[in-house]
């Protein structure tokens, strides 16, 4: 018999896939917290210490008088939860990591404010990247009161709805002349044979390589130019002047 | 990054002990997982088998980094340590999956060459399975390394809900390997060169033991000669 944690877990991760606005991931996400009995949430980009915090926010669930007054205010760079998750990279319960730590002034006035939006208690989780700190999700409401298998469900759905949220954004299209320096000089050949119509298999054949290598060096050649698919990689090969 | 398995693991003795004396002093002292302590200080388990395949990043000839790839085909942690992390579930096994285990980085000697040790050591980890052929790794991790697989280019699955062993929060995981990944790994971690030590003697190829492991055509040689017509640098890709 699977749980309802179990159920709550696979049925979002199944979901999410399909999912291609962040209006529809908002949706998705408020089943999830109103499951744990939180009812605000929000995901966000860190901000530099100079810089404000709306361009990097992706999701914003929050009561609105109270986004507007911490935008306006300023308050990412006063919230203890914020500060929190620079030095953490576990998933965290308010009250437990920064309840009792001593904290200034306009942190206690940041928390105290939120608790007039019912945001009392919350569960963040930062997610990490070898560069360091890159974003927040945050879940927040009257009360937490999660097991630790259930605060661990949490930490994946989050990690798994930033990522979602992430991939929509569109990539910056790499500058195409900056993007054709990065093609090696087997992956010029392998392009080559390809615009030549010659399969895998056969550029192997000539390039006495294993189908599979050529596979893989054409993926790599894709990647590198931003395409999906042989025949966009031969055109945008031709486009750029890589071939002639 | 070195790679020993088989009879390597048997040649290769004075690295081997190092091995296991680093397991020793990560696992046990370190993080206290009591139950692998050895009283000679070398932490050797079961399935340190002659397919046990060890991974290790060397910085001045003393590890800094290591971790292990187990075949599915054979007994291995999930099935037979602890198969109750799988609450009933079936988990993906076949001669082209293997276990990834005992993944560690040293808190003392932190980079080679300005490189974090770990993010060598992950990123060898994919780079090693795309050489040999493996497609997907089975992972018994912590939720927040799931996050930092995700964001470093592996596709991942979660296989069942997390639950507590022995006190440790664990979630078990696939996690599969790909160019694209690899290549965002690099960019991610600022690796511009393949990370496997493949020229000082020849590695054979686990998955088919009569094939020496050949370097990927698309990754640079650590010291590409002259022999690459470009630079490769991945600075335009997007985190």
């Amino acid at each position: 018999m699977r749980s309802a944690i179990e159920n709550l877990l696979f049925d979002f991760l199944t979901d999410i896939k399909t999912l291609d606005e962040p209006a529809a991931i908002m949706e998705r996400l408020a089943k999830v917290a109103g499951f744990f009995g939180l009812d605000s949430f929000a995901i966000s980009g860190i901000p530099l210490p100079h810089e404000r915090i709306e361009p990097y926010l992706l999701l914003n669930a929050w009561p609105e008088e109270w986004a507007n007054r911490y935008m306006t205010e300023n308050y990412v760079h006063s919230d203890p939860v914020i500060y929190r998750c620079k030095g953490t990279d576990r998933g965290f319960v308010w009250s437990e990591a920064v309840g009792d730590a001593p904290i200034g002034q306009k942190a206690r006035r940041v928390m105290n404010e939120a608790t007039e939006f019912r945001m009392i208690d919350g569960f963040s989780v930062p997610i990490h990247s070898p560069g360091g700190i890159q974003a927040i999700v945050t879940f927040s409401g009257e009360k937490v009161d999660m097991s630790e298998e259930e605060r661990a469900v949490l930490e994946l759905i989050a990690i798994y709805a930033h990522k979602q949220l992430r991939d929509l954004i569109p990539r910056e299209k790499p500058d195409p002349r900056q993007a054709t320096a990065q093609i090696t000089a087997r992956e010029l050949e392998v392009i080559h044979w390809a615009a030549e119509g010659k399969s895998n298999w056969e550029i192997g054949q000539i390039l006495a390589r294993s189908e599979k290598t050529v596979q893989h060096i054409l993926a790599s050649a894709q990647y590198k130019l931003d395409v999906t698919n042989r025949t966009q990689l031969v055109a945008e090969a031709f486009r750029t002047g890589l071939i002639r | 990054m070195r790679v020993i398995w088989g009879n390597d693991s048997l040649r290769e003795t004075d690295l081997m002990e190092k091995i296991w004396r680093f397991r020793h002093d990560q696992f046990v002292t370190r993080l206290g997982w009591m139950d692998l302590a050895k009283e000679d200080g070398r932490e050797i388990d079961l399935f340190d088998t002659y397919n046990a395949i060890h991974l290790a990043v060397l910085v001045d000839d003393e590890v800094a980094a290591y971790t292990r790839l187990l075949p599915t085909a054979a007994p291995h942690l999930l099935s037979d340590v602890y198969p109750e992390v799988m609450a009933g579930r079936d988990w993906p096994r076949g001669h082209t999956i293997y276990e990834w285990t005992r993944c560690i980085a040293s808190e003392k000697i932190l980079q080679r060459d300005g490189l974090a040790v770990s993010s060598l050591l992950v990123a060898g980890v994919m780079e090693f399975c795309l050489v040999a052929g493996i497609d997907k790794l089975v992972v018994e991790t912590h939720p927040k390394l799931v996050g930092q697989m995700v964001a470093t280019g592996w596709q991942t699955e979660i296989l069942a809900p997390p639950c507590l062993y022995k006190d440790y929060m664990v979630v078990p995981v696939v996690a599969v390997p790909s160019p694209e990944g690899l290549l965002k790994l690099h960019q991610m971690t600022g690796i511009g060169h393949s990370l496997l030590d493949l020229s000082r003697q020849p590695v054979m190829n686990p998955l088919t033991p009569s094939r020496k492991l050949m370097p990927l055509d698309y990754i640079a040689e650590k010291d590409p000669g002259g022999e690459e017509e470009f630079p490769l640098r991945f600075g335009w890709l997007r985190a």
